[in-house]
């Protein structure tokens, strides 16, 4: 077989082909502000959340039965029922650990997050970092991120170095959000972003050629042409509106500070939190304080008072109720990992901005480490989204892709979100195939 | 009223079976006078990433996603020069260029892209932005910029620093427009006036390079191509054909090879194949991705490296494989390098006896023609037909019952055959079945996701079949069938031709396809010699008549 | 169609499935051997509801008081001890001070020692022992029925000697039915089969479709076992044996009769798996049966006398991980080890060091492709 010569593909032309151009320039284009699509003047913007959920859910009491729109919810994502319409459930993905050992609740993680495993070359940011480099650069916090356990545990990181460290306390979190720097978003200046101004500005580049370019071709072409030009215009618009001061944000409240339970591992502690917390979030975005929210449930440590297990420990010594076929404590657990989750929803989906809700323009991807703890399955995972986004990505359907890469749909939801990416994701993990049913 | 008509003509062509024999059917007439013979064409995605890859370097990341191909009269190819960009698209590709720019004007390679440094960073330099903006126009152009493009994207880059303060950010964002110009992402057949025949128009010379390049290396013209194209080279056929052979020489070769027999087999197609991971539990992700790369390997190998006859792809045992796919075909194939390393491609020679011959037996065409479940004779014998040997077999009726053919654990029919000779007591369906199935059936001993069996529920697989009036006993006679069979060269004379001239092949196109089928032959067959005569005959540079415009562009010849 | 296919014949040994297997045959002689990999790795367990009278034994946080009390600590002290535990942040490890207080819980010379490093100078906890009456395995001492044998409950074999059954088998850690693997079993294959080398089992016969007396290899692989998208281990892979000379007497007389595969003439066993498990894993009077099920999968029973220490590496080295999570409490397990270890005497303490243990595998088709030593200085085994 013959070989290309690599050296050659090194070389760029624009300067001639002697010049090699060696950095990898990963990045470099960070810093972009992303799509149009994503900044429409007319609708609020797009919100992204990120919800880990370590701990899977129950082995075949979650997948429903059926695929494609009009799914119906397996026992365990019943909870999820009111939202249907605005959920996807995504089934029997997995992750690839190519031969690497298996760190337990941590190398899938990182597939999860980054789109690979940490063991070889440098760690990339994980997705939510990207997606809060292209939505969340206008915003007073790129992101937010929340546990739920109390402590300042984080997946979110901008690189293998520099993790956002997760506020863990309801009270903390209210007085970095609402505290004497909040900035109210309906009073404040508005000042056009220059580079939109010079993005707009180099289009008109494109448009002004539009009659030179409509002679040199014949008429089957000038459709063509005609149709790529209305694209530009499109562009255009969206520009101009970014240009203008954006639509009152409606929903934004400042909300009472309410009084926290103690921020720990105990279930006691963590429902009524889990609330508080919820209602923050969901203000800080309603009030354009931020565009992304990272959740981390740090479900490992969490524990009933006066029980004698984590949910971690449970999941490794409880044993399987052989009426039941699973293991009743666990299942306890992840049902009420699971509602917490649901009234996350509910708090998005129950924040009004004139007649929509914050949840038509948010988009949560709810992740986890294992298909099954107990055994510390990597196949057959758990991936949900709730929320399109703002009509990015397509809801109410039940996606079956057995032993495809999980990757798949992180990819999904950043391409969704405007993040400048093709392919996603390390080794057999790496994907350039979209959810294409969803987009 | 419309289904009645449907089901009338399909009759038609049941009964006239016999025709599909012969040479493939033409579209009536050329493009009407006073239009271009060839639309313009987008870039496919691996074109767009190869021109990037030759222009700015390999370590540039593209960031984003392509609208996606369509496939047109069976190529992707011909698609181009159908599709425009949806508003959806032109912001992903705007996306892309402002990556793609961003990248080249980074602190970090700007000496190493832009050809000078302005007065000051933090104004405008139309000087330097000049420089930079011909100098990279002409190649992302395939063309010298006009003097009036170039002005445009100057005064961009200077109102873009204007109010951004940074001279880089303005010519990155005057670079990102170029890059999102219909002049960039689609390849134009531009024209000039012919002088040697008075009122006639041909292709301007970097319109030949172009579609040159394209043709046989599925990307831009280098350097030389676009010096050649600058001196009128191109014009002369003695100019012309020394640039084919230098190109049809080079190792870029493999790209453009790639490219086609990757469009022309619908290889892309496996990126989206799904199998029901109960019944097929090797069939994943990498194991689509590297099917795909085995048969390109295969195709390299026999057509480019070894100089071999197309028709052998048919019936080689020579083939490429990673230690997945080698799992899914039950072979050996160790990988001698470390534990946990990825899969190493391999060359590969299956035993005499073994029941794999030729690209038909691959992955890549008894799975992808399969459903996700199951087999399909059927849909096996159809992509024969249409694929390997440019004929059409007509879509089924409406509202048939397929329930026998699905129904895999029928205790009745308990293979393949048994079912759809079930399914062909309906005679409506028999006439069409009869064009595929037999070829199909052939094909039965490998399972939906193309691993070899002997049986199908417990009972022994007959895999006797027929392909016009050829019988044969199993898979390698149906490749030594394909191998013999007339269509089969014909075919893929027609789809290169098609592919090169971005249009399917019409009827005054068929002397000149004649001629190009009579030399394969005559030379044994060899695809490059056959891109070689594509490529140098004046079919392919054909520019429709259409009166010549005034204000031609300055630049250029 | 040219090639013969191996179907019949091994539905003729193996009466299964329609599936293809991968093999190898040998030119030397009428022989072929067939090779499989290992894909699935746990203790064979057979537990059912309630077979442990009174109840399973206590779990980490009951244990806490118990171990406490065991140390001398009074009613008040432990509940003032876990008062504060309870207030505090958790903090790090050495300043935690119930950590502290367990971890060094042994006592040598009255002095603190590491419980898991010194699992006999610490009082035994009293973990009691399962009394089932089934379990799987091998009648290793050929002395048929005894007072504390088993039968195995589908071979039907009786004077079964499998006493780590009842060291394990009322932790529910380690509590099971064969197929399913318990949680720790579970754990440790889990974490150990993406990146272990796999173990290969080689059997060769001259008829291998008829029966007849065959030779079984136990060794391993370079690589470690392949997976399918859906988790099912991955047949028909390629494989190369690791050559390392340690493995190399793995070599046992078997037959092959109906539909079974077993030794027939017992021997050491002599492998490596992997630091998290079994450094080590060796066997005295090792012994093993297996029979492919519908789908092509072969389920393997190995059995034999294992030495205790290497059982019980990973509780001791996992420490108060294990204990917490899936070990039940090792110092405990290692006390119940002792007691039921009933081969090998160590004249010096007259305690047994090994105990009778049996394992279950599963194992897929696959090629191995033999390799040589690389310059003669082969014994680290993988590249």
């Amino acid at each position: 077989m013959r070989k290309f010569n690599r050296r050659m593909m090194l070389r760029g032309m624009v300067m001639g082909s002697g010049v090699a151009v060696g950095l990898p320039l990963l990045d470099a284009f960070f810093d972009t502000n992303g799509l149009a699509l994503a900044d429409t003047g007319t609708a609020p913007p797009s919100t992204f959340g990120h919800w880990y959920q370590g701990l899977g859910l129950n082995p075949g009491m979650w997948v429903p039965k059926k695929a494609g729109a009009g799914y119906e919810n397996n026992i365990q994502l019943k909870v999820l029922d009111p939202y249907r319409d605005k959920i996807n459930i995504f089934s029997g993905m997995k992750y690839f650990l190519d031969g690497r050992p298996h760190e337990t609740h941590t190398s899938t993680v990182q597939i999860a997050t980054t789109g690979a495993v940490f063991d070889s070359g440098p760690i990339g940011p994980s997705l939510d970092s990207k997606i809060a480099d292209v939505i969340g650069t206008r915003t007073r916090f790129r992101s937010l991120e929340v546990t739920l356990d109390g402590s300042r545990g984080s997946w979110s990181r901008r690189s293998g170095a520099s993790v956002n460290a997760s506020e863990g306390s309801p009270t903390a979190l209210y007085a970095r959000i609402f505290g004497a720097e909040f900035k109210d978003p309906n009073a404040a200046d508005f000042t056009p972003d220059p580079l939109v101004i010079a993005r707009k500005s180099v289009l008109s580049a494109i448009s002004e050629q539009r009659a030179d370019l409509a002679q040199q071709v014949g008429v089957a072409d000038r459709a063509r042409l005609d149709e790529f030009f209305t694209s530009i215009r499109d562009i255009e618009t969206q520009l101009e509106l970014e240009l203008q001061k954006p639509a009152p944000m409606v929903g934004c409240k400042i909300p009472a500070e309410e009084a926290e339970s103690k921020p720990d591992s105990s279930l006691e502690n963590i429902v009524p939190n889990s609330k508080i917390i919820a209602r923050l979030l969901s203000y800080a975005m309603a009030c354009g304080q931020t565009r992304v929210v990272n959740l981390n449930l740090g479900a490992q440590g969490w524990r009933r008072q006066g029980a004698p297990n984590t949910w971690h420990t449970a999941t490794h010594e409880e044993a399987i109720d052989p009426a039941l076929g699973y293991q009743k404590i666990v299942y306890g657990y992840i049902e009420q990992a699971n509602l917490i989750f649901a009234d996350f929803i509910k708090t998005l989906a129950e924040t009004r901005e004139g007649d929509r809700t914050l949840l038509d323009r948010s988009l949560v991807l709810w992740q986890t480490d294992h298909g099954d703890a107990r055994a510390h399955t990597v196949e057959d995972i758990p991936i949900i989204t709730a929320g399109s986004g703002g009509g990015l990505i397509k809801t109410g359907m039940h996606i079956a892709a057995p032993g495809e890469p999980c990757t798949r749909v992180g990819l999904t939801v950043q391409q969704a979100l405007g993040v400048p990416l093709n392919s996603w994701g390390g080794r057999s993990n790496q994907t350039s195939k979209t959810i294409t049913e969803i987009l | 009223m419309i289904k009645a008509l449907r089901r009338a003509a399909f009759a038609k062509v049941a009964f006239a079976a016999v025709i599909l024999a012969s040479a493939p059917a033409l579209p009536a007439s050329a493009p009407s006078a006073g239009e271009p013979a060839a639309p313009m064409r987008r870039l496919t995605p691996e074109q767009y990433a190869n021109i990037i890859e030759e222009v700015f370097g390999n370590s540039v990341e593209l960031g984003g996603r392509f609208e996606p191909d369509m496939r047109v009269e069976h190529l992707n190819e011909v698609g181009s020069g159908k599709v425009s960009v949806s508003s959806t698209g032109m912001a992903q590709y705007n996306a892309m260029a402002r990556t793609v720019a961003k990248q080249v004007t980074h602190p970090a390679n700007r000496h190493l892209m832009i050809p000078c440094t302005p007065a000051s960073a933090k104004a405008a330099d139309d000087a330097c932005a000049k420089q930079f903006l011909s100098r990279t126009g002409r190649l992302l152009f395939r063309r010298p910029m006009t003097e009036r493009e170039v002005g445009i994207y100057v005064r961009a880059a200077n109102v873009a620093t204007a109010s951004t303060g940074d001279f880089y950010t303005g010519l990155s964002l005057s670079l990102s427009s170029v890059l999102s110009s219909p002049q960039f992402l689609f390849r134009q057949a531009t024209i000039e006036a012919d002088p040697d025949n008075k009122g006639q128009v041909r292709l301007d010379s970097f319109a030949k390079a172009t579609r040159l390049s394209f043709f046989l290396w599925n990307s831009m013209p280098d350097e030389e191509l676009l010096v050649a194209a600058e001196k009128g080279e191109l014009r002369s056929r003695r100019g012309l054909e020394r640039q084919v052979a230098r190109m049809i020489a080079s190792p870029r070769l493999e790209k453009g090879v790639r490219a086609f027999f990757a469009d022309m087999f619908q290889l892309d197609d496996l990126a989206s194949l799904s199998k029901d991971s109960t019944i097929y539990p090797k069939y994943d992700a990498v194991v689509a991705k590297n099917a795909r790369e085995q048969t390109l390997r295969t195709i390299l190998d026999l057509v480019v490296d070894q100089k071999g006859d197309y028709r052998d792809l048919f019936r080689t045992r020579k083939t490429y494989l990673t230690q997945a796919l080698a799992s899914l075909y039950q072979v050996k194939l160790i990988n001698d390098i470390p534990n946990g390393s990825p899969d190493t491609w391999q060359e590969f020679t299956f035993a005499p006896n073994d029941p794999r011959t030729g690209l038909l037996t691959h992955l890549s065409f008894v799975g992808l023609h399969s459903h996700p479940g199951r087999t399909s004779a059927t849909l096996r014998g159809k992509a024969l037909r249409e694929i390997v040997m440019c004929q059409k077999v007509p879509a089924p009726p409406d509202a048939v019952d397929f329930a026998v053919v699905q129904d895999t654990s029928n205790p009745v029919h308990r293979t393949a055959r048994d079912r759809l000779t079930a399914h062909q007591a309906n005679p409506v369906c028999a006439g069409c079945h009869k064009l595929t199935d037999p070829m199909g059936l052939a094909l039965e001993n490998f399972d939906g996701s193309g691993a070899f069996r002997t049986k199908e529920n417990g009972v022994e697989i007959d895999t006797a079949g027929q392909l016009d009036n050829v019988k044969f006993n199993n898979a390698a006679e149906l490749g030594q069938a394909v191998y013999n069979h007339p269509a089969t060269t014909s075919c893929v004379v027609n789809r290169l031709a098609a592919y090169g001239l971005g249009r399917p092949v019409v009827l005054s196109d068929r002397e000149w396809i004649g001629t190009l089928t009579k030399e394969f032959a005559a030379k044994g067959h060899i695809v490059p010699a056959l891109m070689q005569a594509i490529a140098t005959s004046s079919t392919f540079f054909q520019a429709e008549a259409r009166p010549p415009i005034t204000g031609e562009r300055e630049a250029g010849n | 169609m040219v090639r013969k296919s191996p179907i019949t014949s091994v539905r003729a040994l193996l009466a299964l499935a329609p599936l293809l297997l991968a093999w190898v045959s040998t030119s030397a002689s009428a022989e072929e051997t067939r090779h499989f990999v290992m894909s699935k790795f746990w203790h064979a367990a057979n537990n059912a509801a309630d077979d442990c009278p009174g109840g399973v034994n206590p779990k980490y946080p009951e244990l806490v008081p118990i171990n406490l009390a065991n140390l001398g600590y009074s009613a008040r002290e432990i509940a003032a001890l876990l008062e504060r535990d309870a207030a505090s942040e958790g903090g790090d490890w050495e300043n935690d001070e119930l950590t502290q207080i367990l971890f060094y819980r042994a006592r040598i010379n009255g002095k603190p020692a590491n419980a898991y490093m010194h699992p006999l100078a610490v009082k035994d906890p009293g973990l009691k022992a399962w009394g089932g009456k089934m379990a799987y395995g091998f009648d290793l001492d050929g002395k048929g029925e005894t007072p504390t044998s088993f039968t195995d409950p589908e071979a039907g074999v009786k004077g079964v000697k499998h006493e780590l059954a009842r060291v394990y088998g009322c932790n529910d850690q380690f509590r099971a039915r064969l197929r399913d693997g318990s949680a720790a079993g579970l754990f440790f294959w889990m974490a150990i089969k993406d990146a272990a080398p796999a173990w290969t089992i080689s059997i060769t016969g001259e008829n291998l479709d008829k029966g007849g007396p065959v030779t079984i290899k136990i060794s391993r692989a370079m690589e470690p076992i392949r997976y399918n998208g859906n988790g099912t281990a991955r047949a028909d892979m390629s494989y190369r044996a690791d050559p390392d000379p340690r493995t190399a007497n793995n070599v046992y007389a078997g037959e092959v009769k109906d539909g079974l595969i077993s030794i027939t003439r017992p021997g050491p066993l002599f492998m490596i798996q992997e630091p998290l498990l079994f450094p080590l894993f060796t066997m005295h009077q090792f012994n093993a049966r297996m029979k492919m099920n519908a789908s092509g999968v072969l389920e393997v029973l190995i059995g034999g006398y294992q030495p205790i220490d290497e059982i019980y590496h990973f509780c001791g080295s996992a420490n108060m991980e294990a204990e917490k999570n899936f070990c039940a409490e090792p110092p405990g397990i290692y006390h119940l080890l002792v007691r039921h270890a009933d081969y090998d005497r160590d004249p010096a303490t007259g305690r047994n060091r090994a105990i009778s243990s049996t394992y279950y595998l599963e194992a897929v088709p696959a090629f191995l492709e033999p390799t040589i030593p690389v310059g003669g200085a082969s014994a680290g085994g993988t590249q």
